[in-house]
């Protein structure tokens, strides 16, 4: 298992690379003038070819990619053509407010959905199953935006409950932008639960725990969603993930300075060093999110965590038969 | 279970119920603080680092030059950190008298060496240069004196000087620190950074001892809400005291609220239609006109709810040297515009014409294609429709590879001669005035005839401004009378803020002069 850990550690890094190969390339690929963008349409075309060549801006691709890379690996990302501050200073200040905004949304979706999902799911055909099943669907099918402009005419304007925005008002400020993104991602836990739990109700183990004579409770929790967890596992990772710099419309409209707005600033700005590291950040967490997804795989269902085991162990064996061959020889 | 549902249900409505009790509407105004909305992320405030507005509207309370206009007037200036000026009568040398006991905010003394690196970091940066242009050095005289020295007379130095991007820093801040740097944003204007939350907010505190007095209003705090939906509701929450240019659709409903004053600004800033005069069938004047007589500008502001300004007749504003209205005004007439393509050989049926319109991608592009097409498609001009990503757009334009191009022209009153010059020389960025020379003659008073780019030479050393008024008037009028461009709409913006705000200054820019000379009127 340790094994399995560390290789999918150390492919990380490839991943990133070629993430960071791409992304460079396409920001490379798009037509750009940085030098323009800052200075504006009134400024000389001197001026704004001195100011490319002062951000590095005219050097070839390669020459490029390969400074960012090799700041990169002593952790210097660049500043940003616009701030001129560190974007690595930049994403520090807003990462957290996206991680704040993505686990208490992701906190209340999961309380709210797979209880849900469950509920309906055990509750096939009934009164509870279906008006389960049309909220969710009501919900999922509300745009974000839409939302969003909903919650805050309610509770901000009509009620003055919650601000209209912004960070600077404790845990009021994230009441709104947390509900917004939690009511969507709950129907949909609550679609992915229900399903993945009659999957695994009509299997053949679930009805041997019924006859064993296993109380209702302990059949659906104990055997029936313990199989089913991972479906919601799977879900809740890619969200993360998705969540990481999928926040832009709740964050443009909340005035939530997240990573969101910022990897949408500077892609339009053609931003490349903040862009850059935005993006390798999303990228990263994406990778380690997917990386603890496989370890609950593993927690959560044991032939899972078997089969890395016997994945090592045959690894281990062939390496062992090459050594003996060799030595034979 | 049910139980648990209920209790959590419960719990739910008392969370509610609380926040219900401490409700954001009830913000106590108590004259010291104001909240002013910004509509876009500020993201440096060094004054030569940007040309935004969300980033000026903060640079303009934290820095001071040495000149400054007088209310909403470039060209009559008044001295800021210069007590008194004077200039010698070849227009070269310029001698500023610093106020003294001006302190940063840092608490060091501005002098003569903060002025001297302050002025030669413009001249040498990309954002400042080319207002610079005639710039030669500056002397430090004494520790309150500086002379400054230009290679060649330049009437608009003074109002260069006077622009944010000449703002007076700290020499030793900005040796130490760099641009970006929290410690780097340190002037000698009212207000100075208190603190800067990343996308949040700003805020700012008054200085105690300003050269223009103590600000009665003593915290500023910009708030940046890129939504304007959420905006107008912090607004009428009174969570912000100014709501910064807000959605055409919610002027109406905000105007007739008695608590709130509307500020409607033009801004300076014109959209234009300019027409390839070189080759091609544009360089045919009698084409030119016909597209200057179709175009129906009611129509173009009614599709953009009619928040546009289409009185307008030349790529330049009131604010603007040169600005006159004795030109031809182009009025929209399908007829007269059909005539002028029949002079040109073409109709409406068989020999119909076909042009291609280079725009760059924006939302408000689509509209305005729409509307030119269907102008156009009148007289007998088919238009396609070249759209293409803003740098793309720019290259084509620079280059001057197209037939029509869409163009904005944003004014800087302050760089009114380098605006001139970009618009109409024949190196300029902007050139639209690239005509056969011959055709562009004008009888001066001394009785010589002259090219664009002579008259925009002698406009430049010319330091009485009626008379380089006179010129820039000049080169304007040639250049509407081979209509080597179609002026279409200047873009409006309105501002609102709390009624009890007294002394709210706009300057021509749009932007707040000085938050300083704002107070609050409560009443009792």
């Amino acid at each position: 298992m340790v094994r399995y850990l560390i290789r999918r550690l150390l492919l990380i890094i490839p991943t990133l690379l070629i993430i960071s190969f791409l992304v460079f390339l396409l920001m490379y690929l798009t037509p750009s003038n940085p030098g323009r963008t800052i200075l504006g349409v009134g400024a000389s075309q001197e001026s704004v070819d001195q100011l490319n060549e002062e951000l590095g801006f005219n050097d070839p691709f390669f020459v490029r990619y390969f400074n960012f890379l090799w700041d990169a690996v002593r952790g210097d990302f660049g500043e940003s053509y616009f701030t001129r501050k560190p974007v690595i200073d930049t994403i520090a200040a807003r990462l957290p407010k996206t991680l704040t905004l993505t686990f208490f949304s992701l906190l209340i979706a999961v309380g709210v959905g797979v209880p849900m999902g469950i509920l309906s799911a055990v509750k096939q055909h009934t009164a509870i199953d279906s008006a389960c099943s049309v909220t969710a669907i009501l919900l999922s099918a509300l745009p974000q935006f839409w939302l969003g402009l909903m919650l805050l005419l309610v509770f901000s304007r009509q009620l003055q409950w919650f601000p209209s925005g912004g960070v600077n008002d404790g845990w009021r400020s994230w009441v709104l932008p947390v509900l917004c993104i939690a009511i969507t991602y709950a129907a949909s836990f609550m679609r992915y639960t229900r399903t993945a739990l009659l999957d695994t109700i009509g299997e053949d183990y679930v009805r041997t725990a019924r006859s064993k004579g296993c109380s209702e409770r302990t059949v659906i929790f104990g055997h029936a969603f313990r199989n089913a967890q991972l479906t919601v596992v799977t879900v809740l990772g890619m969200n993360v993930g998705y969540l990481m710099g999928g926040t832009i419309i709740v964050e443009n409209t909340f005035t939530i300075p997240g990573l969101g707005m910022m990897v949408l600033t500077a892609i339009r700005n053609k931003d490349v060093p903040e862009a850059m590291c935005s993006i390798l950040t999303i990228a990263l967490i994406f990778l380690v999110v997917m990386l603890i997804v496989d370890i609950l795989y593993a927690i959560i269902d044991p032939r899972i965590r078997s089969l890395y085991d016997s994945a090592v162990r045959k690894r281990r064996n062939k390496l062992s038969k090459k050594e003996a061959k060799d030595s034979a020889a | 279970m049910k139980k648990k549902l209920i209790a959590l249900l419960l719990a739910v409505v008392l969370v509610c119920t609380l926040a219900a009790c401490d409700g954001t509407s009830g913000r106590e105004i108590t004259g010291e603080e104001i909240v002013i909305h910004l509509n876009n992320t500020v993201q440096v405030l060094d004054p030569l680092s940007t040309s935004a507005v969300a980033d000026l509207f903060v640079i303009y309370q934290i820095f001071d030059s040495l000149l400054e206009p007088t209310d909403e007037d470039y060209y009559n200036l008044r001295g800021s950190l210069a007590e008194t000026w004077s200039v010698t009568p070849d227009g070269l040398t310029y001698t500023f008298n610093l106020r003294q006991g001006v302190l940063f905010h840092n608490g060091d003394e501005m002098t003569s060496e903060d002025v001297k690196f302050s002025i030669d970091r413009c001249a040498t940066s990309a954002l400042g240069a080319a207002a610079y242009s005639a710039y030669a050095g500056t002397e430090i005289v004494d520790k309150y004196t500086v002379k400054i020295y230009l290679k060649y007379a330049d009437a608009s130095f003074p109002s260069v000087l006077a622009s944010y991007n000449s703002s007076i820093v700290n020499k030793k801040i900005m040796e130490t620190y760099k641009v970006g740097d929290r410690e780097a944003i340190c002037g000698t204007g009212a207000y100075k950074l208190s603190s800067w939350e990343e996308g949040g907010d700003i805020v700012l505190e008054a200085t105690e001892s300003y050269h223009f007095g103590v600000p009665s209003i003593k915290r500023v705090i910009f708030r940046q809400i890129v939504d304007l939906n959420a905006a107008t509701i912090a607004f009428e929450n009174g969570e912000i005291d100014m709501f910064n240019f807000p959605q055409v659709a919610d002027l109406a409903e905000l105007r007739v609220n008695e608590k709130w004053t509307a500020v409607d600004i033009t801004k300076p800033m014109v959209n234009y239609i300019a027409m390839q005069n070189q080759h091609g069938p544009t360089a045919d004047i009698n084409v030119r006109k016909a597209i200057a007589h179709a175009l129906d500008r009611t129509m173009l502001s009614a599709v953009y709810g009619g928040y546009y300004d289409t009185d307008v007749t030349l790529i330049s504003d009131p604010t603007m040297e040169g600005w006159t209205t004795d030109v031809e005004k182009y009025a929209f007439n399908v007829e007269l515009a059909k005539q002028y393509m029949a002079t040109a050989g073409y109709n409406t049926t068989d020999k119909r014409l076909a042009l291609t319109i280079v725009v760059p991608v924006a939302d408000t592009m689509e509209a305005l294609c729409t509307v030119l097409q269907s102008n156009l498609r009148e007289i007998g001009i088919d238009l396609t429709v070249n759209s293409m990503e803003g740098a793309a757009w720019h290259e084509k334009v620079v280059s001057r590879e197209y037939e029509l191009a869409f163009m904005q022209m944003s004014y800087l009153p302050w760089l009114s001669t380098l605006m001139n010059f970009m618009m109409y020389r024949s190196d300029g960025y902007y050139n639209v005035s690239d005509l056969p020379s011959n055709t562009l003659t004008v009888a001066l008073p001394d009785g010589t005839a002259a090219t664009i780019d002579d008259i925009l030479n002698w406009a430049f050393g010319t330091y009485d401004y009626n008379t380089r008024n006179w010129f820039y008037q000049e080169v304007n009028k040639i250049v509407n009378q081979q209509c080597a461009y179609v002026p279409m709409t200047y873009d409006k913006q309105t501002s609102l803020y709390d009624a009890r705000l007294e002394n709210v200054h706009f300057d021509v820019s749009n932007l707040i002069s000085k938050v300083y000379r704002i107070d609050w009127v409560l009443g009792d």
